[in-house]
C-alpha cells in the first residue's frame, strides 16, 4: 500500500478492523458437469446482459459541478416538497429537538441525509458484489452461473459510481447501517444457495429498485439522475434473475421449506422496516435516536415514506407464490405492516418482456433515457 | 474441510522413514502415483461436483478507487476489452473434426508409433485419425472444465480479497470465465459431435484444492498464476497449430482475456508475498510444485487412452520415458509458469526449493522468458479488432 494516512496494512489491529468486516461463511461450491442450455429465461436474460453493459468512466460526465446546497435547494422548489422531508414535516411538533431550526438548518440536514442514502446504496451494492458471487459458486446451473456472471461485473460497476459520486461530488460517506449489515449477514452466512437469491436479489434488490426510483423522481441534478437511470436498467434485470430462478426452485418445494423461505422474507423485510428514520444523522446534531423514536411512533413513520420502499418486493413475493401459501400467512404480516397494497403492482420479470424474445434492436441502441421495456419505477407525487 | 496451514509438507519424506533426501524426481515421474487417481472415472455419470467452501467473505470500506494503480488500470482494460461469444464469433462456419487437428510434432509422432515398445504401436491409420479426434474433444473438453473451475475460482476471489481495486479487476474476469465456458461448451456442442470428457481427474483434484483453501492469496496462486498460466501457453500452441477459422479466432480472443487474468495474479501476489515469512513463502512453493505436477500430469490424456482399449499405465510410462528433447509440447507448458514465479520471487525464495524442483522437472530452462505482468496490453486483439472496425 502506498497510501500515507493509518492504513489496512498498518500494525494496529484495531485499525484494519475497522476497515473491513468478515462474515463467515461455509456453503458448497459446485460445480455443473451438465452445460446444455435449457433454461430459456434465463439464456436470454443472459444475452440481454451482455448488451446493456456500460462503463462508469466513460458513460457518465464527471465533468458536471455539483453544488449539494444548491441541488437540495432547487429540489424543493421544483417538486414543492420541502428540504428535510419527511422528517421536517413529522418532527415539526412542539417539544421537538428539532421544531426550532430554520430553513438553512433543514437544507445542511437534507444534504446529510442525501449522502447517507447514498453511502447505504454504496454499502449495498458492495453486499450484492459479495452475494452474486456466492450465487456464481453455489448455484447449480449452468445457464444461471452464466448470467450471475454478468451480474457480478454490474454490481461492481455500481460500487464504483457510488463510490465515485460520493468522493468527487458530496460532502461526507456515511458508515453502513446496522440493519443493513446484519441483513447482509444473514443473508451470506445461510449455505442454502436459494436463500441468497431470496435475500439479494428480491428483497435487497427490490428495495434497491425502489428506493432508487424514489430519488430519481425527486433529484434535479444531472448527472445523478443518469447514474441512478443506468443503474435501475442493470437492476430491473436482477430482479428478473430471482424471480426466474426461484420459480423454478419453489415449484418442487415442499411445504415445509416453503413456509421457511415466507418467514425469511417477512424477517428480511420486517428488519429494514424497524429501522429508525435517519438513524446515522441525528447523533451529529446532538440529538439522539431515542428522542427521535419517542416522538415518532413507527406507525407514523412507516406510512409517510417507507411503505413505497416494499412496492417492489410485495409484487415479486406474490409472483413467487409466497404471499398466499399457508393461508396467506406473508400476506398477513404484510397488511400489518401497512405495504399489501402493493400486491399487483407491476413485476419485474414480465417487465422485462422475457416470456416474448429479445428484442435485438431494442437491446443494442440500448439508451439509458429511453428505457423502453425496462420498468421505470412510478414515484409518488406528493 | 479445515485447511491446515501447511498441506503438503509431510508427504515429501522418504519410505522407509529415514532422513535419507526425498527424490522428487522419482515421486513426479512415478507411474503409479500418477494413474492412482481414479474417482473421475468412477463418477463420470455425476452431473455435480461439490466443494465445501469456508473462507471469509471480507467486505472492505475503504473505496478509494486507483490506490492500486496497476490493478486499476487493468481493471480499466477490461471493461473495454469485453467481447460476446456469440456475436463475435461466426458460428456458420462447418466444421469437419477431422480438419480441425493440429498437426503434430513427427518425431513425437514416429515416438509412439514406430517403437515396437509403445501401446500405440499397432495402431492403424484409421485408429490413428481416432486419435487425434478423441485427443481434440478431450483437450477442449478440459479446457472447458478448466475455465468452469476458472469461474468459481474468481468468483470466490471477488468475495475473499479485501482490496476494492481487486474486487473490481476480479469480477470483469468472472464474466471473462463465464464467456469462455460459453464458447468452449458451444464449439464441442455444435462442431465436435458433443462434450465426450469428464473432467480430467488431476485438474479436478487441483480445482478442489485450490477451492477448498481458505488462504485468498492460494486461490491466485492456483488458479491465476498455475492454472491460467498453463492455459495461456497450451491455447498458444493450439492456436499457431490449428488450421480452423473459427477455432483459431476463439482461441485468440480467449487468450486476449486470459493474458489479463495472469496480470491480475502477478500484480496482486508481488505485493502479498513482499509481507510474507520463509516459512509461508515455502507454503506457496510447495502448492505451486504439487500444482505444476498434476497440471503435466493431465496432459497424459489418461481418459481417451482408456477409452480407446489402450492401457493407461502402460501409456503413461511410456510417455515419461520420452527423451527431453521430444518433450517440446509437454516443456513449452511451462513457458508462462515458470517466468511469473521467478517475478514473484517464488523460484528462490529460501534455498531456492521451487528452483529445485524445476529442475527436477525439466521446465527451468524458461525462467528468463517475458513474464505476463506487463505483456497483456500485446494480447489484446479484441481491442485491435476494434479499433479496425472503427476505421
Amino acid at each position: 500500500m502506498t497510501v500515507t494516512e493509518p492504513d489496512a496494512r498498518s500494525n494496529d489491529a484495531t485499525a484494519f478492523d475497522q476497515l473491513i468486516a468478515k462474515v463467515r461463511a461455509e456453503f458448497d461450491t459446485q460445480f455443473t458437469w451438465d452445460y446444455e442450455r435449457g433454461r430459456d429465461g434465463l439464456n436470454r436474460l443472459y444475452e440481454k446482459a451482455k448488451r446493456s453493459q456500460w462503463n462508469v468512466s466513460d458513460d457518465l460526465d464527471w465533468s458536471i459541478d455539483v453544488d449539494p446546497e444548491r441541488m437540495i435547494r432547487l429540489q424543493a422548489e421544483v417538486t414543492g416538497v420541502p428540504a428535510g422531508f419527511p422528517a421536517r414535516s413529522l418532527l415539526d411538533v412542539k417539544g421537538s429537538p428539532v421544531a426550532s431550526w430554520n430553513d438553512d438548518q433543514w437544507v445542511d440536514f437534507a444534504v446529510n441525509s442525501q449522502c447517507a442514502s447514498l453511502s447505504q446504496f454504496l454499502h449495498g451494492e458492495q453486499g450484492a458484489l459479495i452475494c452474486t458471487a456466492r450465487l456464481v459458486e453455489s448455484v447449480p446451473w449452468i445457464e444461471a452461473k452464466y448470467y450471475g456472471s454478468t451480474q457480478v461485473v454490474d454490481e461492481a460497476r455500481h460500487v464504483e459510481a457510488f463510490s465515485r459520486y460520493l468522493n468527487e461530488k458530496m460532502p461526507t460517506t456515511y458508515p453502513i447501517n446496522e440493519n443493513l449489515k446484519s441483513l447482509l449477514e444473514s443473508v451470506l452466512r445461510d449455505e442454502r444457495w436459494d436463500l441468497v437469491y431470496l435475500g439479494m436479489q428480491v428483497v435487497i434488490e427490490g428495495l434497491a429498485l425502489a428506493a432508487f426510483g424514489l430519488m430519481l423522481g425527486t433529484s434535479q441534478e444531472p448527472l445523478l439522475k443518469a447514474l441512478l437511470r443506468y443503474v435501475m436498467a442493470d437492476e430491473a434485470r436482477h430482479v428478473a434473475f430471482g424471480i426466474l430462478s426461484l420459480q423454478e426452485i419453489y415449484a418442487d418445494l415442499p411445504a415445509d421449506e416453503f413456509r421457511l423461505r415466507q418467514e425469511f422474507a417477512y424477517e428480511a423485510c420486517d428488519q429494514i422496516r424497524r429501522r429508525t428514520l435517519n438513524a446515522e444523522l441525528w447523533p451529529n446534531y446532538g440529538i439522539a435516536n431515542e428522542e427521535i423514536e419517542a416522538l415518532l411512533p413507527k406507525q407514523a413513520s412507516q406510512q409517510s415514506f417507507q411503505q413505497i420502499l416494499f412496492s417492489k418486493i410485495v409484487p415479486n413475493c406474490k409472483k413467487l407464490g409466497l404471499l398466499d401459501h399457508r393461508d396467506g400467512w406473508l400476506r398477513e404480516r404484510f397488511q400489518e405492516m401497512h405495504v399489501i397494497q402493493f400486491e399487483d403492482w407491476e413485476n419485474t420479470a414480465e417487465a422485462l418482456s422475457l416470456e416474448g424474445p429479445v428484442n435485438d434492436e431494442a437491446a443494442r441502441s440500448f439508451d439509458p433515457e429511453n428505457l423502453e421495456g425496462v420498468e421505470i419505477i412510478e414515484t409518488p407525487t406528493r | 474441510m479445515t485447511t491446515t496451514e501447511n498441506p503438503t509438507h509431510e508427504s515429501y519424506s522418504a519410505d522407509d522413514g529415514s532422513n535419507a533426501e526425498f527424490d522428487f524426481r522419482s515421486y513426479a515421474n512415478d507411474p503409479d502415483r500418477i494413474t492412482d487417481f481414479s474417482r473421475s472415472n468412477s463418477e463420470v455419470n455425476s452431473l455435480i461436483s461439490v466443494v465445501e467452501d469456508n473462507a471469509d467473505a471480507i467486505f472492505t470500506w475503504r473505496y478509494d478507487k486507483g490506490e492500486r494503480a496497476k490493478l486499476d488500470k487493468l481493471y480499466e482494460k477490461a471493461k473495454t476489452s469485453q467481447w460476446n461469444g456469440q456475436t463475435d464469433l461466426d458460428w456458420s462456419i462447418d466444421v469437419d473434426p477431422y480438419a480441425v487437428l493440429s498437426p503434430s510434432d513427427p518425431n513425437e509422432v514416429a515416438y509412439f508409433a514406430e517403437n515396437p515398445h509403445s501401446p500405440l504401436h499397432k495402431l492403424n491409420e484409421a485408429e490413428w485419425a481416432e486419435v487425434g479426434v478423441e485427443s481434440m474433444n478431450w483437450s477442449l473438453s478440459q479446457f472447458m472444465h478448466g475455465e468452469q473451475g476458472a469461474l468459481l475460482c474468481t468468483a470466490k476471489i471477488v468475495e475473499t480479497v479485501p482490496w476494492i481495486d481487486a474486487k473490481y479487476y476480479a469480477a470483469t474476469q468472472v464474466v471473462d470465465e463465464a464467456r469462455h465456458v460459453e464458447v468452449f461448451a458451444q464449439y464441442l456442442d455444435q462442431k465436435l459431435g458433443g462434450i465426450k470428457y469428464p473432467v480430467n481427474t488431476h485438474l479436478e483434484s487441483l480445482l478442489e484444492d485450490i477451492l477448498e483453501d481458505s488462504r485468498w492469496d492460494m486461490t491466485y496462486l492456483g488458479m491465476q498464476i498455475m492454472v491460467e498460466g498453463l492455459a495461456l501457453a497450451a491455447f498458444g500452441f493450439m492456436h499457431q497449430t490449428t488450421e480452423e477459422p473459427l477455432l483459431k479466432k476463439l482461441l485468440r480472443y480467449v487468450m486476449s482475456d486470459e493474458a489479463r487474468h495472469v496480470a491480475f495474479g502477478v500484480l496482486s501476489l508481488q505485493e502479498v508475498y513482499q509481507e510474507l515469512t520463509v516459512a509461508e513463502l515455502r507454503d506457496r512453493q510447495e502448492f505451486a510444485f504439487e500444482a505444476a505436477l498434476r497440471m503435466r500430469d493431465r496432459f497424459m490424456r489418461q481418459e481417451v487412452w482408456e477409452r480407446m482399449g489402450v492401457p493407461v499405465k502402460d501409456m503413461v510410462k511410456f510417455t515419461l520415458e520420452m527423451p527431453e528433447e521430444l518433450k517440446i509440447f509437454q516443456k513449452l507448458l511451462f513457458s508462462k509458469i515458470v517466468p511469473n514465479c521467478k517475478k514473484l520471487g517464488l523460484l528462490d525464495a529460501g534455498d531456492g526449493w521451487l528452483r529445485d524442483r524445476f529442475t527436477d522437472i525439466g521446465v527451468i530452462e524458461f525462467e528468463n522468458w517475458v513474464d505476463t505482468g506487463e505483456e497483456y496490453a500485446d494480447f489484446d486483439v479484441v481491442a485491435k479488432d476494434r479499433e479496425l472496425a472503427e476505421g
